[in-house]
């Protein structure tokens, strides 16, 4: 079974501007999967496709096996979802978020919260606190214990670590990489090259709506000049016409 | 289950805007009742009142034989025409443009619908926050009265439970049809601010049209398509003393004049805003 599968998928915002056209995807169960390219290359539109945010113009999208539309709730029910502009009610605490949107998941206890918070270094005391008060890291944190606290099949994760600092970063990377070894799917979307490579075995590079490129992360870097990094490789793709 | 949790959430979130009024509304029926008491209590005052008060205002309100002495006229006037409505629609307003608009312009409604929640839930529990809300405010008209009655007699003529409860009952359906139409510019709208715009003219404009229209009737066929055309709480009030009044038996208690075109309009407002709900993309 594929965790994520699309089939000529395509959006058209209003009468002419594309958000995707024609794009076929296909990421397995259990596969860590990044999703780069330039701003406006369709990314978050793709995303929004995927969890029903969106409706399609044209094409299929099915996560683990079911339609991201006529199955909606069943996919929603299975997956975590991490937005790229993350936005959190600002008068709850940040205990109180997290009980909120676990108790809209009756059917899945929060199981891995504690150990979240832990490995996030999230402090107790900031938990009583009014999310209004955090930073954005401290938001951040809290937007992927919400995302992950119900252990999902999939996370999908739209540029979660924009705007953090490098520590912060670090603790990101390593909570996404111990839950990645129970055997779990990521569908992560990033400006951040290293982060892709530092937590995807297979990337794949959009632009203008349209997949340029999709390979695994090794051969990807291997295709560009010799001594190059990867990140020269994906650029490189940004750039052709 | 997330109907549950999410009325409750709403209701948490608004919890100022759905105890203020109902605060407001008693300390607001003592005042009410004493300044009636004031009024009956000079005859020169209400008599003067009487003359003052211009023919206009008598026609923009549908009532020509309009009389600051008569309890029933006063009330439905001063209490169930205005205030009340405001209050009560200033708050569906507020839920309303938040359940749909108010998640999408915020970004929160990101997070909060990747979470197995179908969207006509969430507006299915901001309409239940705002029932709650008309019952409760029902609930403290009829006790506040009552009790305030007994303060400030109102004296002869005083409207009794046969008359208050249809009012009070066509109160409710004639706001809680209005507020169905603001929860349906609510699920059409990419942000709050625009959603209170639509929800405000929609409150507004059928009261504009009706006045007009009580003032001349030869447009009165504009204000037929809004529940304010068939939302007449006062009219129970101010009729209650004219017992040629046409129309089926106990016409008066039932508003078997009114309350159909709402029954109707209701659940059709509730369905197209349930459907545009799920059918709309979530993006500002």
């Amino acid at each position: 079974m594929d965790a994520v599968r699309t089939v000529g998928l395509t959006k058209i915002y209003g009468q002419d501007v594309v958000g995707v056209e024609d794009l076929t995807l296909r990421v397995e169960v259990g596969e860590s999967f990044g999703f780069v390219g330039p701003n406006g290359s369709g990314k978050t539109t793709t995303i929004r496709l995927l969890m029903d945010f969106l409706r399609p113009t044209r094409g299929s999208a099915h996560v683990l096996g079911l339609g991201a539309h006529t199955h909606s709730l069943a996919v929603r029910r299975r997956v975590g979802f991490l937005p790229g502009d993350l936005a959190l009610y600002p008068d709850l605490t940040g205990r109180g978020t997290l009980d909120f949107f676990a108790r809209l998941r009756a059917d899945r206890e929060p199981c891995l919260r504690e150990q979240l918070l832990e490995q996030l270094d999230f402090p107790a005391e900031a938990l009583r606190r009014r999310v209004a008060t955090y930073s954005t890291g401290m938001r951040q944190k809290l937007g992927l214990t919400v995302a992950l606290q119900h252990d999902p099949e999939l996370a999908i994760l739209d540029e979660p670590t924009t705007g953090l600092d490098p520590l912060v970063r670090r603790s990101f990377h390593d909570t996404i990489r111990d839950w990645l070894r129970r055997g779990r799917t990521l569908f992560l979307s990033s400006h951040d090259i290293g982060e892709v490579e530092a937590l995807c075995k297979r990337v794949c590079v959009l632009r203008e709506g349209h997949i340029v490129a999709d390979d695994e992360t090794a051969k990807l870097r291997a295709a560009g000049a010799p001594g190059a990094s990867l990140e020269d490789a994906i650029l490189s793709f940004y750039k052709r016409t | 289950m997330t109907f549950r949790t999410l009325s409750t959430f709403y209701l948490r979130r608004h919890r100022l805007a759905f105890w203020l009024p109902l605060v407001f509304l008693l300390l607001h029926q003592v005042l009410f009742l004493y300044i009636f008491r004031l009024i009956t209590g000079d005859p020169e005052t209400a008599t003067a009142m009487n003359t003052l008060m211009p023919d206009f205002v008598r026609d923009l309100m549908g009532m020509p034989e309009f009389d600051f002495r008569k309890p029933a006229h006063f009330l439905g006037m001063y209490y169930i025409r205005l205030e009340v409505r405001a209050l009560i629609l200033v708050f569906g307003v507020t839920i309303a443009s938040n359940v749909i608009a108010g998640e999408v312009g915020r970004g929160t409604g990101d997070l909060l619908f990747s979470h197995p929640i179908r969207r006509h839930t969430a507006v299915l529990a901001g309409v239940a926050v705002v029932a709650l809300q008309l019952c409760t405010v029902v609930l403290v008209l009829l006790a506040g009265l009552g009790l305030g009655a007994t303060v400030f007699p109102m004296g002869a003529g005083q409207p009794g439970v046969n008359e208050l409860l249809p009012s009070m009952g066509s109160l409710a359906l004639g706001s809680f049809a209005t507020v169905l139409l603001c929860f349906v510019a609510g699920s059409l709208c990419n942000s709050r601010a625009q959603a209170v715009g639509w929800g405000m003219a929609i409150v507004v404009c059928p009261i504009i049209l009706k006045a007009l229209s009580n003032a001349n009737p030869d447009i009165g066929y504009v204000s037929w398509i809004f529940p304010e055309h068939w939302y007449r709480p006062h009219h129970i009030l101010w009729h209650r003393d004219l017992p040629e009044l046409p129309g089926l038996p106990f016409r008066r208690y039932t508003l078997a004049n009114t309350w159909w075109p709402l029954a109707i309009t209701s659940p059709i407002a509730l369905f197209v805003a349930m459907l545009a709900a799920d059918r709309r993309d979530l993006a500002k």
